[in-house]
Order: structure tokens, then sequence, then C-alpha cells
């Protein structure tokens, strides 16, 4: 389990670092799972749909 | 000679729209059902996304869309998440310091949902306060009190405090500073 340094000063600017720190740290966890089946096969669908329609 | 179509693009984002999606949901299967339908959208619109504009911008606002209308149609069920995720923040951070990241993502759903947007967009998207204002379809300065109130009220959440009588002990402790001013103390 990934552990967050917290800042015990109450300096404002570092605090904020911190936080948008963590924040990039929660949304990386999310980018580094990469992408789901489930949107392969959608974006897949998506084209061979278009393509039956003739419109691309 | 073809132009390239944006719609190839969209694979690209999609990594960062789930991760927008999961921390505006919180909650992991909504959010792929919403960038399923934002992906649909997407797809089926792509002549309204203007080529040479930020991709990425019209995707999360589309998203944001699609997750304000949904959250209205089913708005009581939203509105109890936050009881359930306030039990959960209990644990008070340790002396050196560090805590989990659990209890950030905690903290992180504790705030309003116009709150934890702007962060997200401008603290871990990157977006600037004048995109992520178009985006929400909101004046900049509006943009820029939810971002600092988002940061303060985290900081709160998180025990970031001068005072150290008010450290988060247990969970009763912890449902009042989630549910009222610290300064109420």
């Amino acid at each position: 389990m990934p552990e967050v340094m917290l800042v015990n000063s109450g300096n404002k600017d570092e605090r904020e670092r911190v936080i948008d720190d963590n924040l990039k740290r929660v949304f990386d966890e999310t980018l580094d799972e990469g992408i789901p089946d489930r949107f392969k096969d959608l974006l897949q669908k998506l084209k061979q749909q278009d393509s039956e329609k003739g419109t691309s | 000679m073809t132009r390239p179509d944006p719609r190839d693009e969209l694979v690209e984002h999609l990594p960062a729209m789930r991760a927008f999606a999961i921390s505006l949901t919180r909650n992991g299967a909504t959010a792929d059902d919403m960038v399923q339908d934002t992906l649909v959208k997407a797809w089926t619109n792509i002549e309204k996304f203007q080529v040479g504009t930020n991709m990425r911008a019209w995707l999360f606002t589309i998203l944001r869309n699609t997750y304000y209308s949904s959250r209205r149609k089913a708005k009581r069920e939203v509105s109890d998440v936050d009881g359930v995720l306030t039990e959960g923040l209990a644990e008070k951070p340790a002396h050196d310091g560090h805590m989990q990241m659990t209890d950030f993502r905690k903290a992180l759903a504790l705030l309003k949902d116009e709150q934890r947007e702007a962060l997200l967009l401008v603290g871990a998207s990157g977006f600037s306060y004048e995109e992520a204002a178009d985006m929400c379809g909101v004046a900049v300065g509006t943009i820029k009190s939810r971002t600092n109130r988002a940061r303060a009220r985290l900081a709160e959440l998180l025990g970031h405090h001068d005072n150290e009588s008010l450290e988060m002990t247990d969970d009763a402790t912890m449902s009042v500073l989630s549910s009222s001013k610290v300064s109420s103390f």
C-alpha cells in the first residue's frame, strides 16, 4: 500500500503541492491500469458499424 | 490524400477519461459506464469536434455532462455515498506524518462534486483555470475559488492542523469533523 506524505507545517504552498502530488498519484494508478478490453471491443464495434454503413 | 480521422485519437485519451470518471463518480463500475457513454457520444458526434483544439478537454466536457445529467436523475442514490465513506475515514495519520493513500481517496470523495471536479481538472489533469472554466461553463474566478476550497477542505480532512488537539481519533470525532467546520470545536 503506497503511503503519502502529509505536511505538518502550516505552509500553504507546500500543503497544496502535497495535495496535488497525491491527486496525481490517484490519477496515475488508474492510468497505469491501461485500457480495459470492454473499451477496445467497443471501439472495434463502432468502427465496424461505420464501415457496414459505408461511411468510412 | 485522406485527412487523419480524429476518432483514431479517442483511444489515447481513454486512460485519462477513466481516471477523471473514477475520481468524479467515486465508483469504478459507474465510471466505466460513463466512459462508455462518452465514447459512443464522441464517436457519433465527432463532426462537432474542432480539429486542432484540445480533444481531451472536449471529451472531459462530454464526460462531466454525462455525469451531471445522470446525477440529476439519481440524486438520492448519490447523496447516500457520503455517509458510507465518512464511516471509513477514521484512521488518524501516523505521527511520522504518513497516511495511507486510501484515506486520501476517501477524503477526496467527501468533497462536493463541483469542488472535486475543479481540483481534478486543475490539480491532477493539468488543465489551466481558463480551460477548466470553459469545460464547466463557469467563470475563471469560480474555478479558482472551488479549487482553493477543495484544497482547504482536503487539508482539513487529512488532519493538516496546526493545533494538535484537532487530530482525528475515532469515528465519532471524524463524523463531526466531516459534517461541520473544525472551528466549531
